[in-house]
């Protein structure tokens, strides 16, 4: 049983529950007042009563056993220990305390005393079993054994398989790996430290368990596999997950008990690398030289030109040295600024313009205008009639623009009369041998005709 | 992965040294993962065809996944391009370095670059190896190979007062270095520190935690434990003629008077 673990797990759990540091002060806050008594003797009968008393409850469920049996057992391999001794012990470990904790739901302030005690005694003799706490106790501390148990927990996977539990399944099978992943990590650092740590010693002397450890536990996993590809499997598996709600597929668990074995036998090819290295080697590990002492000699005796690049070249910062520009290179690298130039306002030029368009409408009034103005006064004029005329003709242009011109603002025509425009809503087409003209058709007529 | 891809993830290795799948510790650019996802997921041909092309220009495709090295994210993959020992490689050049140094103040040319960063690799080597008592094969160790900026400064001052200083001039073969270090001015120091840390961030052998702290990348770790033996074990100072003797004879010490 490795009690370390839960031992220092609780020391320092407890360090922080009866810390008296005011909320925001120093982080550097300490008061460990702990001065360890430096031979674990009372630690020693403590675990060994726990031990007695466990095994007690394994043979006969949750029996009381007396104090004699206990003292004549610890006796037996504590020779310097007396009655006064082991009676301390057992009053201290069956003595409650209270802890406060906060809950896991909602951080709300619990409290808890009956529970704490490890041991219970009978009210009117001196026996003793173990309580709850003490039996969880045990089953902590066996917890952290490391790559000798997973036997243990390759089983309850395949047993996961058996009983259709998935979610359990995905839960043994990412500790098993969580568990092997550290065991390879630990291997490979101890393969890099043979000869200057002694971390490589537990996988050596225990080298032929671990064989037997990782053969067996392939096995127990083939067989996981074996029985997780099966259609029966296939089909609670399918039953399950229309009950569950949980996001897993068959395929991703399926991939997860290959991984295990995966990792197996990455674990098993760790160790032997190990146990070869040492046996071969003796010693991996290099004394830890001094770079110090480099720079000095450098000072001292300083190296060759040419030795110091190729020290650099091999070992120094170095970038890529490429000669395959890209024309974006030098993109935006040189700003170009260039005079503002004060916006000018838009101007027109009338002098330039109104002779243009005086020209191009005397040279149509002078063609058209009579013919147009004594039609209207006879009667209503039509734009139609005025194509159909020819009255946009003028030489060899088509100056239609100006007879719509008239058509849309009539005044120009100097009639001194007013003049009214309508727009029929009747679409027009006229042919004008090289095409046709598509239009809705206007009028003008003269409103008081005395007047001329 | 196509040639195309080919091109792609050769040209994103030898411009950063190193990529991965996924990272808790830092943020991995969308171009990262997907470099590092196709090159995860390549065929066995196109991954051969690419270690041989690196191979050629004097570069080592490695690869670690989580089982191989701490410090490596459940389920991601890491690939680095390492030097090969004894063959430099071409592609990459030393200009960024000549031209960082020599912003320095009092650093005037490209000897007294290429000294200061040479000294100061092995103060930062002496910070992340030596003073751990960590020996160069021991790459799974990067992950606390970590220090402060301020910590190589004054490790770099101690060294430059305490030993270059206060070293007997007679004894010298040759005072160039000598000179190239005492002729720097005490906050010239710092700049040069800062330089030589900047180049190192840049060629992926050192890894920026927060502002001031540092940590050695795997890509480090792993050229070192690669290359000691063939290239920096002979150049490391023999050690004291009468230490060894004393070393051999002497097994073990027994404290006696008790």
């Amino acid at each position: 049983m490795n009690f370390v673990s839960l031992l220092s797990t609780t020391v320092r759990l407890l360090d922080l529950h009866d810390s008296q540091r005011t909320y925001g002060g120093m982080a550097a806050y300490g008061e460990e007042k702990r001065t360890g008594h430096n031979d674990g003797v009372y630690l020693g009968i403590a675990i060994d009563i726990i031990k007695q008393l466990y095994a007690l409850d394994q043979t006969s469920s949750h029996d009381y056993l007396p104090f004699y049996t206990i003292f004549n057992a610890i006796k037996s391999s504590q020779k310097n220990v007396n009655e006064e001794d082991v009676q301390y012990v057992l009053n201290v470990i069956r003595r409650p305390t209270e802890l406060w904790y906060q809950s896991d739901d909602d951080y709300s302030l619990m409290s808890e005393k009956r529970r704490t005690a490890l041991i219970e005694k009978t009210d009117y003799a001196d026996e003793y079993r173990l309580s709850s706490t003490g039996r969880a106790s045990v089953i902590l501390s066996r917890e952290a054994n490391g790559a000798s148990y997973i036997r243990g927990d390759a089983y309850n996977l395949l047993h996961a398989i058996e009983f259709g539990e998935f979610i359990k399944l995905e839960q043994f099978a990412d500790d098993l790996i969580r568990q092997l992943r550290d065991e390879i990590l630990n291997v490979r650092a101890a393969i890099e430290k043979v000869g200057k740590t002694e971390s490589a010693q537990k996988y050596i002397d225990n080298f032929e368990r671990y064989g037997k450890v990782i053969k067996d536990t392939l096995e127990i996993i083939s067989k996981a596999e074996l029985a997780f590809s099966s259609l029966e499997t296939l089909d609670v598996f399918n039953e399950w997950q229309e009950r569950s709600n949980a996001d897993l597929t068959y395929e991703s668990l399926f991939g997860l008990v290959t991984r295990v074995r995966q990792t197996l036998e990455v674990f098993n090819r760790a160790v032997q690398d190990l146990v070869s290295s040492t046996l071969k080697d003796g010693r991996t590990s290099v004394k830890p030289p001094s770079f110090l002492s480099l720079a000095l000699k450098q000072v001292r005796t300083p190296e060759k030109e040419s030795t110091i690049d190729f020290l650099i070249n091999q070992w120094g910062a170095l970038n890529l040295a490429t000669s395959l520009h890209s024309p974006l290179d030098g993109y935006s690298a040189v700003k170009v600024k260039v005079q503002k130039i004060d916006a000018i306002g838009m101007e027109f030029d009338i002098n330039d313009v109104e002779p243009v368009s005086r020209v191009g409408k005397l040279e149509f009034m002078d063609r058209h205008g009579k013919s147009i103005s004594q039609a209207l006064k006879a009667a209503p004029l039509r734009l139609s009639e005025a194509i159909s005329k020819g009255w946009f003709i003028v030489d060899d242009k088509t100056m239609l623009g100006d007879l719509v011109g008239i058509f849309v603002s009539p005044e120009s025509l100097d009639l001194n009369s007013e003049v009214q425009i309508s727009l029929l809503d009747k679409m027009n087409i006229t042919d004008v041998g090289t095409g046709q003209f598509f239009y809705t058709d206007l009028e003008i007529s003269i409103l008081n005709k005395a007047a001329l | 992965m196509n040639n195309h891809d080919l091109g792609r993830v050769h040209a994103y290795l030898l411009r950063h040294r190193y990529v991965e799948t996924k990272s808790n510790r830092r943020n991995i650019s969308k171009e990262e993962r997907e470099v590092a996802t196709l090159l995860r997921d390549a065929d066995l041909e196109m991954k051969v065809l690419l270690r041989e092309i690196l191979n050629g220009q004097g570069l080592e495709l490695v690869q670690f996944g989580e089982f191989d090295v701490t410090g490596i994210q459940s389920g991601a993959t890491v690939f680095m391009v390492a030097r090969l020992p004894d063959t430099t490689p071409s592609i990459f050049g030393t200009d960024a370095l000549d031209t960082r140094m020599r912003q320095v103040r009092g650093i005037q040319s490209d000897m007294a670059a290429k000294i200061w960063f040479v000294q100061l690799w092995f103060i930062h080597l002496d910070l992340i190896y030596s003073r751990r008592n960590r020996g160069p094969q021991e790459m799974q160790d990067y992950v606390g190979a970590i220090f402060k900026r301020e910590t190589l400064i004054d490790a770099t001052r101690d060294y430059i007062n305490d030993q270059i200083r206060k070293t007997d001039l007679s004894t010298l073969a040759d005072d160039t270095v000598y000179r190239t270090l005492t002729s720097l001015k005490e906050g010239s120091v710092a700049d040069a520190v800062n330089a030589f840390l900047e180049l190192l961030v840049n060629a992926g052998l050192l890894e920026k935690s927060s502002d001031e702290t540092y940590r050695q990348t795997l890509l480090s770790a792993y050229e070192m434990k690669a290359n000691y033996d063939r290239q920096l074990s002979s150049l490391m100072p023999t050690e004291d003629i009468f230490e060894s003797a004393t070393n051999l004879l002497i097994q073990d010490e027994e404290m006696i008077g008790e």
